[in-house]
This record gives structure tokens, sequence and C-alpha cells, in this order.
């Protein structure tokens, strides 16, 4: 009897990890969405900084209206993500978000745009930010 | 202060207190303080392996990486060996040894704090090479090699030498606690050399007693029902302790004692380091107190930008790129073999200034009489850094968890979760806290090391013999000060297109 307990017990701690749905699931990327981070090359530092992202269909043609959320998650526990947003965007499909790196360090970018018809995408860079 | 004298105030026993006291001696009193961290523990390793693969998003890595940091130096500070009480890790560790029932003795060539040195290098180390603090499941993978290493050293051997030989965490509490203002004491010594039983080592109905008796105290105060009670699992004599070195909190020889007679005594935090031959004379104790200082610098190093030039530097000069080569030079550098020469150098600098007689041991016993000196400057470091982590992340558990419950599809606490839940202070306004922790630990250090030297070399010649430990510890404080001054910058420390570019 005691065996079986013990044998349902971890089953029981195994089928936990099953039941863990994602507050905030990813969604599915749409391919028809090209989303690209412009700057993403250039070097990053600590301070104030405009993130510049475009949005383009399969065509290669802007998309203008759509919502772009940032949210920068550093590497080490313990630090506050920060988050940015751009709405609409110019002719070009460009979108500015306003964004502050907070501390110098590895951070993960997570971008998501939604688009007026509810269509999304998004994508993820890892990057690394000097200190001033 | 004569050495029969105990280095703990007797009318102060945190064991007589209401309630608590109580708590701390009942039976099942360290299981009601292990319980809670157990499924901390268990919480961790799930979310490790379950939950989002970002540190800052993840139980495991928060609650390791930033709470149980951050409390373990405060608790040692502000009372004592409180994480070694609670340690979750050693649960299992009961129950291996009851299954084993007694085992053999751990080698004899083991028993010191070598291991614990290597395990401390190791760790550090490997904190850096596999960036630790980034990785939930490697962090949940940790806390399953604590739990795994635990079980199968008690299993194997007597004498909990998990935790008296080989558990890196334990080495930390068991050297910042010689700091701390509790301490395991007796109400009265005579008791103890009447006693017959000395259940609070052999534990009562002891299969191996460690000290061995003819027969038990025919009608001792404190009856034990026919389970019987555990003696010490370091293997401390309560009357004979002197130190808190060693010392798991476990209180069992409290519980153990059929006298009453074991108190948790209060006394002063510098007391015990300042008293002769309160830890033994021997290398590995004394060397675990010098490198953990130097452990503090090195772990602090390895995440501000000067690191990053020194691996380019260190990558051109040598021709390789190889990040664990690279860092295990500045490790071994840093953690074993600058204290190694700094601090023998001192001790060899004193003897020569002062002209001090030459005999056996010479330079053993001065290096071990300045170390326990070099706790208070390492704790100060230790204190500044993980204070600084858990400062600017105390409040983070509370979104991760939220998070964590809506994972699971708990919403007591509601669907939005505020992730901008993060310090508990102005990290600006902690600097502050952090140059009085410096200057605190050094001047508790030049206190120490000052009072050892008039100790050991007399008055007259008490100012050579200080004058290498002080220029020692102004270096360990100008390091730190460098290091915390830096801006902080936690990255991952291979460059990303390269050490060589």
């Amino acid at each position: 009897m005691r065996h079986v307990l013990r044998v349902l017990l971890i089953l029981c701690a195994l089928s936990l990890t099953s039941c863990r749905q994602s507050a905030q699931p990813t969604p599915t990327p749409d391919p028809d969405i090209q989303l690209d981070w412009l700057t993403a090359d250039k070097p990053l530092r600590v301070g104030l900084d405009a993130l510049i992202f475009t949005l383009k269909n399969a065509r290669a043609e802007p998309i203008r209206g759509a919502v772009v959320e940032v949210r920068g998650d550093m590497t080490h526990a313990g630090m506050v993500p920060v988050d940015g947003k751009a709405e609409g965007g110019t002719d070009d499909g460009r979108y500015v978000v306003p964004f502050e790196w907070t501390m110098g360090g590895d951070w993960i970018v997570t971008v998501r745009a939604t688009l007026p018809d509810g269509r999304t995408a998004q994508r993820r860079y890892e990057v690394q930010v000097r200190s001033r | 202060m004569s050495r029969a004298e105990p280095l703990y105030r007797l009318p102060i026993d945190a064991l007589r207190l209401p309630l608590l006291g109580r708590l701390l001696k009942a039976r099942y009193g360290r299981l009601i303080v292990q319980l809670p961290l157990f499924l901390a523990a268990a919480l961790l390793i799930y979310d490790g392996f379950t939950g989002e693969q970002l540190a800052s998003r993840n139980l495991a890595t928060v609650g390791a990486w930033v709470h149980y940091r951050g409390f373990v130096i405060l608790a040692l500070l502000l009372a004592g060996n409180l994480f070694c009480m609670g340690c979750p890790f050693t649960l299992p560790r009961t129950l291996a040894k009851r299954l084993a029932g007694g085992g053999k003795r751990f080698p004899r060539l083991l028993r010191n704090k070598w291991l614990a040195i290597g395990g401390l290098f190791l760790i550090f180390w490997l904190y850096e090479v596999t960036d630790m603090w980034a990785s939930p499941m490697l962090t949940a993978w940790v806390i399953i090699a604590y739990f795994v290493a635990s079980f199968a050293l008690e299993l194997l051997f007597s004498e909990s030498p998990f935790c008296k030989y080989v558990c890196p965490l334990g080495a930390f509490n068991f050297a910042y606690s010689t700091l701390s203002p509790l301490q395991i004491g007796v109400r009265d010594p005579k008791t103890c050399q009447t006693c017959v039983g000395k259940e609070c080592i052999n534990g009562s109905y002891s299969a191996q007693p460690v000290i061995l008796v003819e027969q038990l105290d025919a009608r001792p105060p404190v009856r034990h029902d026919s389970r019987g009670v555990l003696g010490c699992g370091t293997l401390l004599y309560a009357p004979q302790v002197k130190s808190n070195m060693d010392c798991t909190f476990c209180l069992d020889c409290a519980r153990a004692c059929p006298h009453d007679n074991v108190i948790l005594g209060v006394r002063s935090p510098l007391r015990q380091l300042q008293t002769p031959r309160s830890l033994p004379r021997r290398w590995d104790v004394n060397f675990l107190l010098v490198a953990l200082a130097f452990m503090g610098i090195v772990n602090a190093f390895g995440m501000v930008p000067p690191v990053y030039a020194l691996l380019h530097e260190m990558a051109l000069a040598l021709g390789t790129d190889a990040e664990w080569l690279l860092l295990l030079i500045i490790f071994f550098m840093g953690s074993v073999a600058l204290p190694a020469l700094l601090s023998i150098g001192a001790a060899w600098l004193a003897n020569a200034l002062t002209g001090k007689r030459r005999r056996p041991f010479l330079l053993r016993d001065t290096f071990a009489a300045f170390a326990p000196a070099f706790v208070p400057i390492g704790a100060g470091i230790w204190a500044a850094h993980y204070g600084f982590h858990f400062v600017i992340g105390a409040l983070v558990i509370v979104p991760v968890f939220h998070n964590f419950l809506l994972d699971h599809g708990v919403t007591i606490f509601g669907r939005q979760v505020n992730w901008q839940l993060g310090a508990i202070a102005d990290v600006e306004q902690f600097a502050i806290v952090q140059v009085i922790l410096l200057i605190g630990g050094y001047l508790l250090s030049l206190i120490l090391a000052r009072r050892i030297a008039v100790r050991e070399y007399g008055a007259a010649r008490a100012q050579l013999a200080f004058l290498p430990y002080a220029l020692l510890f102004l270096a360990l404080l100008l390091a730190a000060f460098f290091i915390f001054s830096q801006p902080m910058e936690m990255r991952g420390t291979t460059e990303r297109d390269g050490l060589f570019h």
C-alpha cells in the first residue's frame, strides 16, 4: 500500500507539470507579418533610448495602426522589468518606442505587435547594455 | 577573560523565552521551521523546471539568488545560523540517518574544511561560468544536487559529514555565525560533569554512543519517550562548545539534555572572535575565514565592468577565449592563491617584525590567531553585496508568485500582475548603507587584530605585529570600495562577439 501511495504521489507531482499553462500564452506567430528592430545592432547604454521597430506584411508593405509593446527583462533575478509602447506608427511602418535601460548587463527584450485586425507577431532579442 | 568563563551571558537564554523557547525545544520544533523551507525548496525546483526560463520571472532564481542570500546574511548578523536550523536539505538526511542506523565515520583525511572550501570555490566559479543566476533550470538542479548529496552522505557515514565537512552553504554559515549574537552553551557546567548519559551528544537510546557510559541516569529530570532523541549531529559536546563553528543550531542537544541544562545564550558578537582558541588552530578552519573575505571580493568583481576588461586582456595575452579557463584563473588567484599568500605572508611578517621566538608551528599559530579578524570585514563585504540584491529586488517575489498562481489558474489575487514591484529602498540610499557596512567591518577587523596582537605579542610589540594585518585589511577595503563604486553590469561573462574583439 505504501509503495502504491508513493507511486501515486510521484505521478501527481509529475502531472502538475502538465497542469501548468502560462497566464500570458505566446500567440501563434503570423508568417505574414515581419517585425524587425531597426536599431538592434546599435551599442546600447544605460539611460533613456528610443527603440525603432518596423512592421511589414508579406509583400513588404508597411503596416500602420498597430500597437507595438516592448518588455525588457534583465537576465538576473530581482530586477524590475521595463515596459514601452508605441501606437499607430508612421507611414513607412516605423514604431518608435521610448524605453529606459535601467541597468547595465544582459537583457531579454520581448516585442509584441498587435495589428488592428487582431493578428499578432512576437520576437525576442537578447542584448547587452553597457553602463555609462 | 579566563578560558573557563563562558562566551555567552547566562541570564539571557533564548530557549526560555515565552512561547518561542517552548516551540524551539519541542520535539518537532525544528520541523516547524524546516517544513516551510522544504516546501519552498520544492516550489523552487518545480518552477525552475516548469516555469518561464527567465530569471527575473521565475521563483527558482528569485528565491535562491535574491531572497535566500539576503536573509542568510541578515540572520547571521542579527541572530545566528538560522538557515542551518531550518535547512530543508537535512530533512531527507534525517531519513537517511534512520535508514542507515549508524554507518562508518567520514574518512579521516577528509575530516576538515578543505572539501567545503573547495565546494565554495567550485560554486562561485560555476556561478559565473554557467551564468547560474540567469538559469532557473540550472538553479533547480543545484537545489536537487544539495538534497542528493546530503542524503547520500548521511546514508553512508555517521557524524553528519555533509553539514560538517562538505556543504558550502553550511561552511559560509559556520564562518559568519562566529560573529552572531547567539550561541549554544550550558547553564551549569557541573551538571555536565556528573551527567552519566551525555545525551546532548549521544542522543538518548543511541545504538552507537559517542561518549560511552555504563548506565543511564536513573532519574533524569526530563524523560524521553521510547522513540528517543538525536544527539548533536556534528558531534559537539555542549559544555565544551566555544564557538558557533560546526553548530547547525538544530537544538538536538537542548532537546536531548535530560537535565534541561543546555541554553541558547546571548553574547557579544566580537567575544568569540577575540577569545584565544575559541577555534582550533588548524590551517583548514582558519583559511576558511580568510578565504571567504577574499571570495566576497571576487564574487562581487564578477558583476562589474572591469572583469570584462580583464577577461579581454587575458584572452589576448594567453591566446585563448576559453571562458571557463580564464575565469578559473581569476577565481583561483583571487579566492585561493592571493588569500593564502597574503595572510601567510602577513603572519610571517608579524613574526619577523616582532622577533618572536622560533617554536614548532609558529607560522600556523600566528596565522590561526589572526584569522578570526578577517570575519568582520568579510561579513561587511558579503552584506554589502547580498544586501544590494535584496534591497533592489525584495518585492519582485510578489509579482513572480502572483504570476505563478495565475499560471495554475489561481485568480484570488486578481488577474493583473504588478511587475513594477521591486525595490524596498532607494539604490542611492543603500549605497550609504554599503559604505557603513564596509567601513564598519573594516574597523571591527582592525580592533580585533589589534587586540589579538596585544594578546599574542604583548603591548610593547603589538604595533609591529598589527601592522601587516592593518595594511591587508586596508587593501581589502579599498578593493571593496573600488568594486562597489562601479556600476553593476550583470551580463554573461563571454562577449557576444567573443573575448578577442
